[in-house]
């Protein structure tokens, strides 16, 4: 078992057991979606690809994918994405 | 969300498009940079379109030398370049200027009078007064004195009883109430009994118009038909009879004549009144004697940290002050601090002897009593008497009031 899985799973469980929202804890992505109108990422890592049809957006373990129509990034703050458009899908990639 | 538009725009922002292969690590340089982007739309392959603030602008040209893209700003927005603009075009800001100045000396005058409440006087005679004392049309608001306006109309027109005025924006309302003439009051020429008001025995009675239905030493009802305002052809003697032919108009036979009663019944009748007084009272106190425990309780546990566990005084007032620890998003702990304040009581034993007792009881009942005697009855007998109710510690006393008063109501025949 790789050190940084069993680390996660520590801070997992950590999490779990103080009732910690596990975003806080484990520095991951709290991801909103509104209907298929907006796209809320807060604690990301930068934009990885950015056009009207597909967005990638880095986070904490991987990308998140956003395909769609018409997306645009109506606010980009250093900790939150908000994206607007015609979403179709909201993509994990490891 | 708002706010920061707002504030964009009392900032100025521009519109931009950035042509160049990696775009992606221009958005992220500008981002770790601080610069705030919004609206981002892509155009082609190479270009996208964004907004940013002034005061990023400059650091994003220092990106674009990094990023190997270009910059072209497509609009430039917001109160900087708004301001900007104007200066170049002065007769347009003095135009608006102007307009806001002429706007508010307008909105300062009265435009509009209207009048409402004016049934039979003419609205031109009430606007003729209005405008001899000071409100017509074109009077501007500050040199309008309303109470005066007021007074002159209200002098000037003696048919009004009320003018008020009242301003809304340009327009002035002047309402007014007229006077209204009393029409002749048939009401108190309508035929009428003369009825009971209360209970009572008749002492004495004068008839001035009417039959009268009881005699003196008769017990009456309230709503009794005292003296009559039907008289009918049996109740008259024949000399009244004669008279009464030749007065009046001819009638049917049977029929009677209708007259509204009048008359004097004094009749004799019974107030009661009620009071009690305790022989053996407790009154309570709160002393300076105040003892505080301090504790908390954890779940349904309770430890007190300083003081005493249970009261230490016999009669005793108890204060608890507890605080809780401020919830956290959805967590709250099951901990309490709690501050328990007994203060002392003195009970005070207050023993009225018999004397002071009855007195007392005697005073409350005929304070009852006489809360129910009207003003003009003639009180001719008060009597006291004491209700018997052994062992209880209280005195009861009861107060009956003899009164004699006139007893007659009138009430219309229908």
């Amino acid at each position: 078992m790789p050190v940084h899985d069993r680390k996660s799973k520590i801070q997992q469980s950590f999490a779990s057991l103080l009732d910690i929202p596990k975003d806080v804890m484990m520095d991951m992505p709290k991801i909103t979606i509104i209907g298929d109108l907006q796209v809320f990422i807060e604690n990301h890592r930068g934009i990885v690809e950015y056009g009207s049809a597909k967005v990638r957006i880095g986070v904490n373990a991987g990308e998140v994918e956003i395909t769609g129509s018409d997306l645009v990034l109506r606010n980009i703050y250093p900790d939150e994405i908000v994206l607007d458009g015609r979403v179709e899908s909201v993509r994990w990639n490891r | 969300m708002f706010f920061s538009q707002l504030w964009s725009y009392l900032l100025g922002y521009v519109l931009i498009a950035v042509r160049g292969q990696n775009l992606e690590r221009f958005i992220n340089m500008a981002l770790s940079r601080g610069i705030f982007l919004w609206d981002v739309t892509r155009w082609d392959d190479t270009m996208i379109m964004m907004k940013v603030r002034t005061s990023g602008f400059r650091s994003l040209r220092y990106i674009a030398r990094r990023v190997r893209c270009r910059v072209y700003i497509q609009g430039k927005f917001g109160l900087p370049f708004f301001l900007h603009r104007l200066e170049r075009r002065k007769m347009l800001a003095a135009g608006a200027l102007l307009f806001a100045a002429t706007l508010y000396a307008l909105s300062s005058f009265i435009w509009f009078v209207e009048i409402t409440g004016a049934d039979k006087i003419e609205p031109e005679k009430v606007l003729r007064a209005a405008a001899k004392y000071g409100l017509t049309v074109g009077v501007s608001k500050w040199q309008l004195n309303k109470s005066a306006v007021e007074k002159g109309i209200e002098d000037a027109l003696p048919e009004l009883t009320f003018v008020g005025i009242e301003i809304h924006g340009t327009k002035a309302t002047i309402e007014v109430v007229e006077k209204v003439v009393p029409g002749d009051r048939d009401e108190v020429k309508r035929p009428a009994h003369l009825v009971a008001a209360k209970e009572g025995v008749v002492k004495e009675i004068l008839v001035m118009v009417g039959i009268s239905k009881v005699a003196e030493g008769d017990t009456v009802r309230k709503g009794q038909i005292l003296i009559s305002g039907i008289i009918k052809d049996e109740d008259l003697n024949p000399e009244e009879q004669m008279a009464e032919q030749r007065n009046q108009k001819p009638r049917a036979p049977g029929e009677p004549i209708l007259v509204r009663a009048r008359g004097v019944v004094r009749a004799r009748v019974w107030y009661q009144g009620y009071g009690e007084a305790v022989l053996d009272s407790f009154e309570e106190k709160l002393t300076a004697n105040r003892v505080a425990s301090i504790g908390f309780r954890v779940g349904s546990k309770k430890v007190i940290v300083s003081g005493p566990r249970e009261a230490p005084f016999r009669f005793y007032r108890k204060d608890i002050d507890s605080r809780r620890l401020p919830e956290w998003r959805n967590i709250s702990l099951p901990v309490e601090l709690f501050t328990i304040t007994y203060t002392r009581i003195d009970r005070i034993h207050r023993h009225l002897g018999y004397e002071q007792a009855v007195l007392l009881a005697s005073q409350r009942a005929m304070g009852t009593a006489q809360a129910r005697i009207p003003q003009e009855a003639k009180v001719m007998s008060r009597r006291l008497e004491r209700v018997e109710a052994p062992g209880s510690g209280v005195i009861r006393m009861k107060m009956i009031v003899e009164t004699v008063e006139d007893i007659a109501k009138v009430q219309p025949l229908k």
